[in-house]
């Protein structure tokens, strides 16, 4: 794994920033998209994360390797975006709309086989599960606010999200 | 860093709905790159919670354009050679100006129709045609092999969706939304009306009969109006459009459920009702072909249809699953 340390030397600075786009930039992007879940703007978000580096070359000053800076970078950027515009409520609202307005032609047609078995997969999950799940994946709550809403700890919220995973990928690879 | 995160299911699923903190999505990345067992059981797990699509999963982020325009940033903001206050200003201002910029290239980017990464619903058809209503009542049939894409914000302001194959469309009038139809490298517009479009591979184009209203095919070149009762027809090739006077209704007979026969030839009427009914029909005296008959037909079976054409030409007909067979002599 390549490691750099933030410095701006300046001939040095043109060739780190280059390299580091090329070895982070595609997995920079993957964890973007887990909280955004949009691959356009997890690209845009990580293109922003460079362009303000850029810019700040000059100025800035850390103590650890240019991977942590980007991650922790990314981090925030998504959890600020997911703030600000409320990614999340939006997105599940329009997964909401979407599901009730085009269900029957949803329901028809877009689903091949393997996705009707998983949605049968999650009606079957245990109650509490079944809803933690529900909660993660299409309202697009975090942890804490599952944790929160079902007066639960974050460490439940966390052992039947895995539960809930683990058996979903049980009935996939029956299968596929 | 130093800390070390053990990754688990129970990481991966944090990890994949959106809960890992910097060090553990690093954790979870060089863990994966790891061993080839690593990567199975995450990919397992990925699928999973994309409810087995795993369309884009593999798929690497295009960097390229991303790096365009850094370095179009970057050649504006150059390093700094030498401290100088006086140039510290105007650099200020360039800088103001480029992050201007920036925003303005990142947010155009994200402003893209076809941004691929919208939630999208799949509408796929193989051996069915499908009659259905999209979200803003819109009535579509699509045709058989056929694909309809449309993104979660239809119906939002502009309605778009975006086809492989055929489909008729019957589009719920709507004067301030207008309906926009992608296929290949053209868009199809209208306001409300009906209309069929076909993209035909082996002949490389696309073709829009227009049974009611005007539509406007167009590309970034050339644009087209077509008006109820005629076709236009865009060559994938030259780029070209044309725009044809007259068209078959048989050929929406799959969407609308109406023939019009007049003087056609058996075969001609057999391929019709090959397309409409999602059957082979054979011949077992190839000379029946050649036979012809007036007729029109409105929502009717198959076997109704048959049964006027035994009549009429005397002969016979046999249909076994899928297939049909005619027989006969010569027809009078």
């Amino acid at each position: 794994m390549t490691q750099y340390f933030l410095k701006s030397e300046k001939d040095g600075f043109k060739k780190l920033f280059e390299d580091s786009f090329n070895s982070f930039f595609d997995e920079l992007c993957r964890y973007a998209f887990t909280y955004l879940q949009d691959r356009e703007r997890a690209k845009d978000t990580v293109q922003v994360i460079f362009a303000k580096w850029w810019e700040k070359k000059d100025s800035i000053l850390i103590q650890q390797t240019v991977r942590g800076y980007l991650y922790s970078a990314v981090y925030h950027h998504c959890l600020n975006a997911i703030r600000d515009d409320k990614v999340r409520k939006s997105y599940a609202e329009n997964y909401k709309r979407t599901e009730a307005e085009a269900r029957e032609f949803v329901d028809t047609v877009c689903y091949e086989e393997v996705d009707f078995k998983i949605r049968q997969t999650i009606e079957s999950l245990p109650r509490q599960c079944h809803i933690i799940f529900c909660k993660s994946r299409f309202e697009n709550m975090t942890y804490s606010q599952i944790a929160t809403d079902l007066t639960i700890s974050i460490k439940t919220v966390e052992t039947q999200m895995t539960k809930a995973l683990k058996i979903l990928r049980g009935s996939i690879s029956e299968i596929a | 860093m130093n800390a070390v995160h053990k990754v688990d299911e129970e990481l991966i699923t944090k990890y994949l709905a959106g809960e890992a903190l910097p060090e553990e999505a690093m954790a979870l990345h060089d863990w994966v790159a790891k061993s080839e067992d690593n990567k199975r059981m995450f990919l397992q797990l990925e699928r999973a919670w994309n409810l087995g699509n795993d369309a884009h999963v593999a798929e690497s982020y295009d960097k390229e354009p991303v790096w365009k325009n850094l370095s179009a940033l970057s050649e504006q903001l150059p390093l700094r050679e030498k401290r100088n206050s006086y140039f510290t200003l105007s650099r200020m201002a360039a800088a103001v100006a480029l992050l201007f910029i920036s925003g303005w290239v990142i947010y155009s980017l994200t402003d893209r129709k076809d941004r691929p990464s919208n939630e999208f619903i799949v509408s796929k058809t193989k051996v069915t045609i499908l009659d259905q209503k999209l979200p803003d009542s819109t009535r579509v049939v699509l045709n058989r092999f056929s694909q309809l894409t449309f993104s979660n914000n239809f119906s939002k302001s502009v309605r778009e969706v975006s086809l492989v194959g055929e489909c008729y469309f019957d589009v719920a009038h709507k004067p301030d939304q207008p309906f926009i139809v992608t296929v290949d490298d053209i868009k199809i517009k209208v306001l409300g009306t009906a209309f069929n479009v076909k993209e035909d591979s082996t002949l490389s184009i696309v073709e829009t009969l227009v049974t009611r209203g005007v539509v406007m095919m167009y590309n970034i070149n050339d644009s087209l109006i077509i008006r109820a009762g005629e076709s236009g027809v865009y060559d994938k090739t030259t780029k070209n459009f044309k725009l044809l006077s007259n068209f078959d209704v048989n050929n929406v007979g799959y969407a609308t459920g109406k023939f019009e026969f007049s003087d056609t030839s058996l075969k001609d009427i057999a391929i019709h009702l090959e397309k409409v009914f999602g059957v082979k029909i054979y011949f077992e005296n190839p000379r029946l072909q050649a036979c012809r008959m007036s007729s029109t037909f409105e929502n009717n079976s198959l076997e109704f249809i048959l049964k006027i054409l035994s009549a009429t030409l005397n002969i016979t007909y046999e249909i076994k699953g899928n297939t049909v067979n005619i027989a006969g002599n010569d027809c009078q």
